[in-house]
């Protein structure tokens, strides 16, 4: 059963007079509880798929449809509440605020969807649990290390039990055992959880990973 | 507070105290602002109102009684009370007169061998007029008794009390003697000599520049009348001066009734004159204040371009976003307002209750000129606190309504994109 589908994306950035055509026709499915890897050369359009995919940025042209649902057309408030309530993020360089302690990094989300606080603990005490990090909730991120940092973020983004969890270049700033385990976390919570995740990299590990392989070059989709 | 409005401020206030130095100097700004505006507001109001006080105790009393026609700008024309025992008849019916002292009040030419100076000269009966005004406080004890001869002014040395600043202008010391020269009610030209029985220094500067205090019976025959020439009331209600004000006249339409509003004028119009310069002074301030927190508020948007992205990526809406940075331009202006005011409070009390000591920072001659008090007493600006303590949240809300607004808008793409 299909989570997303895309129909002709395309995507034009302006760079001064030039247009940069960043995607170009693109069309594809995902299905739910995919494991799905988008890869290709630097430039290639990787980051600006997941963008889209995200709805962090608009298509200039084509339709997205997310459970059925066409989501192109939603205005920009729409579209902030869609992804407060059904998408989760995992950033290449964590993002985590750094004034905020673990406990409270995992905690937005939550406070955006008005969870009760009472609830918020048990949740948030569970999740940090789950992804291995339950002593440091009262750290500040400073205080991690990248690997643990990027575990604050996957439990940021799981709060919330998201349809789907994006992920660009997840292990890209942490060494090989780190992200081999980091890889090895998302794998089984997706397994375990059946949550979908979508992700960009450049690392054979997670290609491996992944039970689709999205492959992009010059903007367009060629496998 | 909703929860998750719980959630954004307790992050703002984070984020201020993230970069302390810079929000303890923005705090400082404005904090300052407000301690500069509520102590010159509270001066500036002090000196306002010793100097209406000092209208009141030293020259008008609460009301004054001219004779009909009197005009202010004629100084050199006599005009006399008619039906000056009618008139007392009249004060003495009315329940809230508390006293009335009567007064000849003319303009004379002060003669020196080094020169002619004019003068306002107050024909007064101290018992009359310790009653109805505080100036017999700055005169000496014995001048009771000293005014109280029944002097001939052809052979006698006349007793003459002289303010300090007209006292040094002349190099006149006590026991010199001096002559005035004035116009009788007849239109004749008529001269007495006096001898300083005390030198005085009021808080009012016109007394001490340009005033001579004389015996009235003396004052009384030698312009050639037969009858006060006003009349000073003091009530028992200040507040309710424009009513008595109003009964009087009613009831003596043959007199010209002023009160002490009228009297100070020029004072109240000073007092406008400082309330608009108090107002350009906040003004000023809030100006100073603003930048500081302007600029911290873009260089805050400016460090967490990412994190702004990161949120609105989180799903966190633009408003939400701009309620983060107007909680911080909030917090910032409650806080520095607060700080402000508890910087003021000590110091506005001490200069309420003790007072600047003017003497012993300015020359004695200086004050007396000016008309300054001695101790210079600060009010207590209820309403200076409370417009600077709204003005001061109010202007760090606005000053972080740009950048709330610039940093909601920001594209979350190039938002994470940020380093």
């Amino acid at each position: 059963m299909s989570l997303i589908k895309l129909e002709k994306i395309s995507k034009i950035y302006k760079m001064g007079k030039v247009n940069v055509q960043a995607l170009y026709d693109v069309s594809l499915t995902i299905e739910k509880g995919n494991f799905t890897g988008i890869v290709g050369p630097s430039g290639s359009g990787k980051t600006t798929l997941l963008n889209i995919l995200g709805c962090l940025d608009k298509q200039d042209s084509g339709s997205y449809f997310f459970d059925n649902q066409n989501i192109s057309t939603l205005s920009n408030i729409e579209t902030t509440i869609f992804r407060r309530e059904k998408f989760g993020f995992i950033f290449q360089t964590f993002n985590l605020i750094p004034v905020l302690t673990v406990y409270e990094n995992v905690e937005i989300p939550l406070a955006l969807l008005g969870v009760e606080k009472r609830e918020r603990k048990e949740r948030i005490m569970n999740i940090l649990k789950e992804v291995g990090i339950e002593e440091t909730f009262n750290r500040l991120p400073s205080e991690l290390s990248g690997g643990q940092q990027q575990r604050v973020a996957i439990a940021r983004a799981l709060i919330k039990n998201p349809y789907i969890i994006f992920a660009d270049e997840p292990t890209a700033n942490l060494d090989h055992a780190t992200g081999s385990k980091i890889i090895e976390l998302m794998k089984n919570l997706n397994q375990k959880l059946g949550i979908t995740f979508v992700f960009s990299t450049h690392d054979n590990k997670i290609m491996n990973a992944a039970n689709q392989l999205l492959i992009l070059e010059d903007g367009k989709i060629i496998s | 507070m909703k929860k998750d409005n719980y959630f954004l401020f307790n992050m703002s206030i984070k984020n201020l105290l993230l970069y302390k130095t810079r929000t303890i100097l923005t705090f400082l700004i404005l904090g300052f602002g407000i301690f500069t505006y509520i102590i010159v507001e509270g001066m500036l109001d002090g000196m306002t109102n010793q100097t209406v006080e000092s209208i009141i105790q030293m020259q008008s009393s609460d009301i004054q009684i001219y004779p009909e026609g009197y005009n202010k700008e004629e100084q050199f024309t006599i005009l006399n009370l008619k039906n000056e025992d009618e008139i007392t008849k009249i004060l003495d019916s009315k329940d809230y007169v508390v006293a009335y002292s009567k007064r000849i009040t003319f303009t004379a030419m002060l003669e020196l061998s080094s020169g002619m100076s004019p003068v306002r000269v107050f024909g007064i009966n101290p018992e009359e007029d310790e009653k109805t005004l505080k100036l017999m406080d700055y005169l000496k004890n014995d001048i009771k008794i000293a005014f109280a001869k029944d002097f001939d002014a052809f052979f006698d040395t006349i007793p003459a009390c002289i303010g300090k600043a007209l006292a040094n202008e002349l190099n006149l010391k006590e026991k010199d003697n001096f002559i005035i020269s004035f116009k009788t009610k007849d239109g004749m030209y008529n001269s007495i000599n006096l001898e300083v029985f005390s030198i005085f220094m009021t808080s009012d500067s016109f007394l001490n520049s340009s005033c001579i205090i004389i015996p009235y019976n003396v004052a009384k025959n030698s312009l050639n009348i037969d009858s006060a020439t006003n009349i000073l009331v003091k009530t028992m209600d200040l507040k309710k001066v424009k009513n008595y004000t109003f009964d009087l006249q009613k009831s003596l339409p043959y007199t010209s009734i002023s009160n002490w509003m009228e009297e100070g004028k020029e004072i109240i119009e000073i007092s406008k004159t400082k309330g608009k310069f108090s107002g350009v002074f906040i003004i000023f301030i809030l100006i100073i204040a603003s930048i500081g927190i302007i600029n911290t508020m873009i260089m805050s948007v400016h460090e967490k371009t990412k994190e702004i992205g990161t949120l609105k990526a989180l799903g966190m809406s633009e408003k939400e976003i701009r309620k983060i940075f107007s909680y911080e331009g909030f917090s910032l202006g409650l806080f520095g307002s607060i700080f402000g005011i508890i910087l003021a409070l000590p110091l506005n009390y001490y200069l309420a209750r003790v007072g600047l000591n003017v003497a012993a920072m300015m020359d004695i001659n200086i004050i007396a000129e000016f008309g300054l008090p001695l101790v210079l007493y600060s009010s207590f600006p209820i309403k200076g606190y409370i417009s600077a303590f709204i003005l001061g949240v109010f202007v760090s809300y606005i000053s972080t309504y740009s950048s709330a607004k610039k940093a909601a808008k920001l594209e979350i793409t190039k938002a994470l994109r940020t380093i």
